[in-house]
């Protein structure tokens, strides 16, 4: 082991537990003193400054995964004949389809940016989108579209103000990120609950497209053996924002978030869109001049992670000299620079004969300096054949060791205990007397209102790829290749309630709807993403909570698939964990798993949206109502409670149901497809009915007496899993014909109306019968208060 | 006949130049993407120029402002004065306004703004399909002759600084009295847009675009390039649009025809070809 | 008796740069734009009668307990009472500025509202936004040279001339010296001048 000479060292040699975490709290570091012992052995001496900062960033639960990693390897199938690159890089790729005999893969990220979203809400949120963009474009690839799960708190409970303060925010931070990058914005998904007041969530999507044979890897290239390779980093100058900024989204949020608002990163979309161009032109270079490279992101741990990562991946060594790094201020301190979270910035490693071109291209023709002070493209290392990683301030080594140690990585087993079963019985229903004010109530909800008020912010329609836009559809379906008929669709899905409920089933309800929303387009799923968001993994409860999730994601994610357990599964490709939502009080937010879906389509001209569009159509049901109503909105809207039994799911059944919905589409066998879920029937019906954004003047009767004898309101909002569809007459026999072959339900339960009225008819009862443009101001209009 | 060639102008912060480039080849001309920093020798190897969207110098100072004092803005200004056609788009519109080259009645004087969005209780950016109609105006190239003038066209704007402004009556009047708003939004059975959302912005006149006297220089906020294949139209549009986009689910080759915002480069395709047949006259 | 807030970026004001290197290259031989700075203006206006005690304490609150004004991740700011502000506003040592405001109305009524509904503060009447741009210049005689610098780099006129002041969207008031917070509150509260096409 070579001694980092003259940097000043950490004295831990011979420290007790107590004065390790005292050295640990005094230097701002959040390992725990077994953690500090554990890189005192590795390093086989006390650490550097920088070193240390080093290891307190790669062992945070953030980029380590030290808690989550052995239940996401032990649970969720990572391959499939779709996959090109699973977990494990930047993002994961999947099979597009060929056009023009080229190969096209689609790239896609997922990610949470919650803490720093809580504290300072518009920067963390941009920055949120800002990493994501990152992670898919050092894959090579051109990004085209990104989404956002956002879960806030209660915007009319006793936090109101600081939720509404948090909702608008996050709008803007997405929206001044996304809309100036020029990158659309393909939708999302947006939940309130009490229990997101003090820890809201996050979390983004990011896709991109990308030739199969112009992938690129972050890793030092084999040629490196053979020629002297350099370390280049492009982007904005380093300066201390965002320093211990994976220590920060690692854990609880202090009550008092005022000392914490300098921890989270500034982002600028403007050097973004140079970056992206600019990568363009050289990436395209390096391709052309068939010049092998590395090329990776900076994100959490800076530099130094960067780097090591690199060098690591391709059994290499480096060494990065921070005197060459271009910095905001001079009197930067090295572990600063070597570790700070300064966003947009990339590494890339080249053959030394072309860093010159490199290097011109960047600060000359793209002419970064003079668009962004300080910003520029700089060599700032070399790549060593000997697998050791130094880093050299004034000629002297400030960390210094095998690469190796430093990328390793740790583990943690959790303990789990699963929660104690709700004593007593679950407090019923009181009856429904008023089923017209009940449902405008709920068209009204948060939960439940359009999301018109918050997309109108986002640019959707830049780049001109759209086929179906966000808020039209199930999933947001767009052309990646211009001039190609291959399509792609995405969805992002995720319901706090049910997996509360139920971590196990609510989960794979999670997963279903997301294969739903996405064969509602045409689309088959070829993929999923997942990031999940939960409490502290310390508390067992949590960790059980965690784990079941993990295992309900898995299995649905092998059972789904075209042929279920017998063929291959839907893989999760990409993923994230973020564990410590939980606010200084003491509580936690619900478990929440989202889960993003991508699909593919061979011709993006089937795809249409979920509107109803004719007059005189049939309004088809798969999917029988159940009468559980458990974590449902309207449990929600009576009670104010959210527990109670979830629908029943039945994988095989569920399978069944989303391939012939698939078939169907594919078909044209339906004019418009809409999946139930929140709100259940009566919600998707109304959303059926008033189309994206604006209705076409068609109304819709909907007699439910023959959906068997369950209460109205158990056959109106049951979230069980299921299907609208508007079928023309003509097509009706050979629809439901299709149906019967896969062995599915498929019930005609009403009709499309030539005037614009919303009906609901039980038996002799008219449960609802109204004005629709009435409904659509109520629904279009309920978020505008909170968000606008 | 040499295919007319168009330079689509890169500005750092740019961000629709792909899809512009794409929709100008989709109507038969050479387009390329002109870094702002090339030789200014470049500048005038191209019939037209069009100044995309997004977000040029990350609108320091204002949206426009500092592009418009670029060099490269001095060249295409020297080249539209014999007549060259130039559209700015969005962020294009507003650095064609902060240079004074349009409506320009007193050569290269600044008489307009465009100012933020004004929208009863909403602030920011706005993104959503508008309705326009068309007037002839000064026998604009960007002027889209083969629609007929009562047709109402949807495009989708996406901008927070649209709103056509200015502190000169003088001014104002004349843009009206000479016809040089090309484009103004209307509700969507083609009446005046007297409410937001129709009229999306609260801009002088419902102006969408606004042309200089000659009218060869187009200041446009909506954006023609996201409007230019059928499949980008949204399903839900009321008019014909909108029943063709539902119509043509399932048939790719429809899909990919022409949308609506595809008028305005067919008209400059057309007028580009006329007046290179012109030239080839003896 | 208003309350003032004064905001700035913490981070590098990448407009004021940009305005610096732009603004260089549109003046004269001979004429030095040393350095260029800018701050957001808020005033904030109580009803009659309101207490200024109770009025700025819960101002004071707001601004720094919520996201509404200053974002303390990267800006700084001062809140300056009718009380501790003095008579008048001094530019910053060796500069003058150029005030500029919406020439519409320039109550900020929806920022007013949602602060209201979140921080609720008896009596805030208005709250009026403009900005100023302080700049340090220097010409051939060694004296600021404000005349010359208003025209190079204040209200726009043409490609050549001013840039920080859209004329047709904003109307300017130059400080070149102390000025009385009565003249800046007429600036703001006043409808704007009418528009003179420059010669």
């Amino acid at each position: 082991m070579q001694q980092a000479a003259s940097a000043p060292q950490l004295s831990f040699g011979g420290a007790t537990d107590r004065e390790i975490g005292e050295i640990l709290a005094r230097e701002g570091l959040r390992l725990t003193p077994g953690e500090a012992r554990r890189m005192l052995t590795l390093l086989g001496r006390d650490p550097t400054r920088v070193e240390a900062t080093i290891f307190d960033t790669m062992w945070s639960e953030h980029c380590s995964y030290k808690s989550s990693r052995w239940v996401l390897k032990e649970h969720l199938p990572t391959e499939s004949p779709w996959v090109i690159l699973g977990p494990g890089e930047d993002a994961g790729v999947v099979r597009l389809g060929t056009h023009e005999g080229v190969e096209y893969a689609l790239v896609i990220a997922h990610e949470s940016h919650n803490h720093p979203s809580q504290v300072v809400p518009t920067e963390g949120a941009a920055t949120g989108i800002g990493g994501i963009v990152r992670d898919v474009a050092c894959m090579g690839a051109e990004v085209i579209g990104v989404m956002d799960s956002l879960r806030f708190g209660d915007p009319n409970g006793p936090r109101a103000a600081s939720v509404r303060e948090i909702v608008r925010g996050v709008i803007d931070g997405i929206w001044q990120y996304g809309d100036a990058l020029g990158v659309p914005n393909l939708g999302g998904d947006v939940f309130f609950s009490p229990r997101y007041d003090e820890n809201c969530l996050v979390n983004v999507v990011s896709l991109g497209v990308v030739r199969s044979d112009r992938v690129v890897r972050s890793r030092v290239p084999e040629a490196a053996r053979r020629e002297p390779y350099v370390l280049i980093l492009i982007g904005k100058p380093t300066d201390e924002t965002g320093f211990g900024g994976a220590s920060f989204a690692s854990a609880v949020l202090e009550e008092n978030a005022e000392g914490q608002r300098g921890r989270v990163q500034v982002p600028d979309p403007f050097l973004k869109r140079v970056l992206l161009e600019a990568n363009r032109a050289v990436l395209d270079w390096l391709q052309e001049e068939k010049v092998v490279f590395g090329f990776k992101d900076l994100g959490a741990g800076g530099i130094a992670c960067a780097s090591s990562e690199l060098a690591a991946a391709g059994g290499f060594g480096m060494d990065v000299d921070l005197d060459l790094v271009p910095a905001s201020r001079e009197d930067l301190p090295p572990e600063v620079l070597a570790c700070s979270e300064t966003q947009e910035r990339f590494a890339m490693v080249v053959p030394e004969r072309v860093a010159h071109h490199v290097l011109e291209m960047y600060n000359t023709a793209y002419a970064l300096p003079e668009v962004y002070h300080g910003a520029r493209a700089a060599v700032v290392g070399r790549v060593r054949v000997d697998a050791r990683y130094r880093i050299l301030k004034a000629g002297q080594p400030v960390c210094d060791s095998p690469v190796e140690v430093i990328t390793a990585g740790i583990e943690h087993r959790r303990p789990e205990r699963a929660r104690a079963a709700a004593a007593g019985v679950v407090a019923p229903l009181p009856a429904v007397q008023d089923h017209e004010e009940l449902f405008k109530r709920l068209v009204a909800s948060p939960n439940l209102a359009s999301r018109e008020p918050i997309i109108r912010y986002y640019d959707t329609e830049v780049q001109g790829r759209m086929v179906i836009r966000a808020g039209e559809a199930d999933a947001s379906v767009l052309a990646p290749v211009p001039g190609s008929k291959l399509g792609a669709a995405i969805t992002v899905d995720g319901n706090p309630w049910w997996v509360a409920a139920d971590p196990y089933w609510g989960t794979a309800l999670v997963v279903c709807e997301a294969l739903r929303n996405l064969v509602a387009v045409g689309s088959e799923p070829v993929a999923l993403t997942d990031c999940l968001n939960f409490g502290n993994p310390e508390d067992p409860e949590v960790f059980a909570d965690f784990v079941r999730s993990v295992r309900g994601l898995g299995d649905a994610a092998r059972a789904l698939g075209p042929q279920g357990l017998a063929g291959p599964p839907i893989a999760i490709v990409s993923g994230n964990v973020s564990f410590y939502n939980e606010a200084g009080s003491g509580r936690s937010i619900e478990p929440s798993p989202i889960v993003a879906g991508l699909g593919v389509l061979p011709d993006w001209s089937i795809a249409t949206t979920s509107a109803i569009k004719r007059p005189l159509s049939v309004l088809v049901l798969s999917g029988p109502r159940q009468d559980r109503l458990g974590a449902s909105q309207l449990r929600h809207q009576l009670l104010g409670r959210t527990d109670g039994p979830l629908p029943d799911l039945d994988f095989e059944r569920e399978r069944r149901r989303i391939h012939a919905t698939l078939e169907a589409m594919r078909s044209g066998l339906a004019l418009a497809c809409h999946d139930i879920a929140e709100g259940g029937l009566a919600i998707a019906a109304l959303e059926m009915a008033l189309g994206g954004y604006e209705s076409q003047g068609l109304g819709l009767q909907v007699p439910i007496s023959g959906l068997g004898g369950t209460p109205s309101e158990s056959r109106l909002y049951s979230e069980a899993p299921g299907f609208l569809f508007e079928v023309a007459k003509e097509m009706l026999a050979e629809f439901l014909s299709l149906f019967e072959r896969w062995g599915v339900d498929a019930t005609m339960i009403g009709r499309t109306l030539a005037e614009p009225r919303f009906r609901i008819l039980d038996g002799g009862r008219t449960l609802v019968d109204l004005d629709l443009e009435g409904l659509q101001r109520l629904h279009a209009d309920a978020l505008k208060e909170i968000v606008e | 006949m040499s295919t007319a060639k168009i330079a689509v102008v890169q500005i750092p912060g740019v961000n629709c130049e792909y899809e512009t480039t794409r929709a100008l080849a989709s109507v038969g001309l050479s387009a390329r993407i002109v870094r702002w920093n090339e030789p200014a020798s470049v500048w005038s190897e191209f019939d037209g120029y069009v100044i995309p969207g997004g977000f040029a110098f990350q609108d320091r100072v204002r949206a426009g402002a500092i592009a418009a004092k670029l060099p490269a803005v001095d060249r295409i200004a020297a080249e539209a004065e014999s007549g060259k056609p130039v559209l700015g788009i969005c962020n294009g519109a507003q650095l064609l306004v902060e240079a004074g080259l349009v409506p320009g009645f007193h050569q290269g004087r600044v008489e307009m703004a465009l100012a933020p969005n004004a929208a009863p209780r909403r602030a920011g950016y706005l993104c959503r399909w508008v309705w326009l109609r068309a007037s002839p105006g000064p026998g604009s190239p960007w002027y889209a002759d083969s629609v007929p003038p009562d047709e109402v066209i949807p495009m989708p704007i996406a901008h927070g600084e649209g709103r056509f402004l200015t502190a000169d009556p003088e001014v104002r009047e004349r843009i009206q009295k000479e016809g040089l708003v090309l484009y103004r939004y209307v509700a969507p059975g083609g009446e005046r847009a007297d409410r937001y959302p129709f009229d999306p912005n609260g801009a002088m006149l419902e102006a969408a675009g606004i042309t200089n006297q000659a009218g060869n220089i187009l200041a446009f906020m909506p954006h023609p390039e996201r409007a230019s294949w059928l499949r980008q139209v949204p399903l839900e549009l009321k008019n014909v649009w909108g029943q063709r986009r539902r119509d043509a689910v399932g048939r790719w080759d429809a899909l990919e025809g022409p949308g609506p915002g595809r008028i305005l480069f067919q008209s400059l395709a057309k007028r580009l070809r006329l007046h290179a047949a012109q030239e080839a006259r003896p | 008796m208003s309350a003032v807030l004064l905001v700035r970026l913490k981070i590098t004001d990448l407009s004021a740069w940009t305005a610096l290197t732009t603004g260089r290259r549109l003046v004269a031989p001979g004429y030095s734009l040393n350095r260029i700075a800018r701050e957001q203006l808020l005033l904030f206006t109580p009803e009659p009668g309101i207490k200024a005690e109770s009025f700025e304490r819960a101002l004071g609150e707001a601004v720094r307990h919520s996201n509404f004004f200053v974002n303390p991740n990267k800006e700084s700011y001062r809140l300056l009472t009718s009380a501790e502000r003095g008579e008048s506003w001094t530019p910053p040592e060796g500069a003058w500025g150029i005030l500029s405001r919406p020439r519409e109305d320039t109550r900020d009524e929806r920022l007013r509202e949602s602060l209201l509904r979140e921080h609720p503060m008896p009596g805030l009447l208005a709250i009026r936004r403009a900005k100023v741009w302080w700049l340090w210049t220097r010409g051939p005689d060694g004296t600021p040279a404000t005349a010359y610098f208003s025209g190079a780099l204040g209200e726009l006129r043409d490609q050549k001339h001013g840039l920080l002041v859209n004329p047709h969207a904003e109307a300017a008031l130059i400080l070149t010296g102390a000025l009385a917070w009565s003249r800046v509150e007429r600036f703001l509260t006043d409808p704007a001048p009418a528009f003179r096409a420059a010669a």
